[in-house]
């Protein structure tokens, strides 16, 4: 074995790897999916318990209104929490924070699973240039620059599409070049 | 613009040697020396010219010829 396919061999491990960790975090997301989606369904059907359990904590100062929210101000378009919590109607904003969460984790369980795709198929493949890597890689990008925008904000969103955008350009380059080395005999 | 003809075959008819013999000697695949032959490549690697020529006996200038456009 020369000193390339050695680097090669090594890069494949890094990927089978990076394969095992992203299954673990995919795990830890569904189970996030799960507990925000009982979260959800308790909230609706125990409204009225939480309402008062909540609103007794709130009085207390034992809990405040902010660490009820999820997503920071950015998701404030779906539920007014503020003029919710002076009325004293606490479940259902924590209902809809649940089902925010739940739905950001979704979006990073499939970004996830698109990244597993990727390092499966680099530790298996010759190259990364490949049509499929790409268009995997595409869908996982948006992805993730959309759930930047919806729940971190659209500065941490625009600096992301960059990094995203610049490593696409990288990868189509290099497809590029990997076409022409094909048709090198 | 012209372009670079591949006379593999030529050469391999007049050294009576098969696509499968040669495949072997130069150790490049059934598949790609039939792209070699029918021009379906756009370069040829230095190291593939070298074993194609040994197995053959002959030089680079007898499989490559230069056509013009016409």
């Amino acid at each position: 074995m020369n000193e390339q396919s050695r680097k090669l061999e090594a890069v494949r491990n890094r990927c089978r790897t990076s394969s095992r960790v992203i299954s673990v975090l995919q795990i830890v997301t569904i189970v996030g999916i799960v507990l925000a989606l009982i979260g959800v369904i308790v909230c609706i059907t125990q409204r009225g318990m939480i309402d008062e359990h909540v609103g007794k904590a709130v009085e207390a100062g034992s809990v405040t209104v902010e660490n009820l929210r999820i997503g920071g101000s950015n998701i404030n378009f779906l539920i007014n929490y503020d003029r919710a919590f002076a009325a004293g109607n606490y479940a259902l904003p924590i209902a809809m924070s649940c089902a925010v969460a739940a739905i950001l984790c979704a979006i990073v369980t499939c970004a996830l699973g698109l990244f597993k795709d990727i390092f499966k198929e680099l530790s298996r493949e010759t190259t990364p240039f490949s049509d499929r890597i790409l268009g995997k890689l595409k869908y996982a990008f948006i992805m993730l620059t959309a759930a930047l925008l919806v729940f971190v904000g659209v500065g941490p969103a625009v600096i992301g599409a960059l990094l995203f955008w610049c490593i696409y350009s990288i990868l189509e380059y290099g497809r590029a070049l990997q076409n022409e080395v094909d048709e090198i005999l | 613009m012209g372009k670079i003809v591949l006379r593999l075959d030529r050469v391999m008819a007049d050294r009576k040697m098969s696509l499968n013999e040669l495949s072997e000697r130069v150790g490049v695949s059934n598949v790609n020396l039939s792209k070699l032959k029918t021009g379906k490549v756009s370069a040829i690697r230095f190291s593939t010219l070298v074993a194609i020529c040994e197995a053959l006996n002959c030089q680079p200038g007898d499989i490559l010829e230069y056509s013009p456009e016409e």
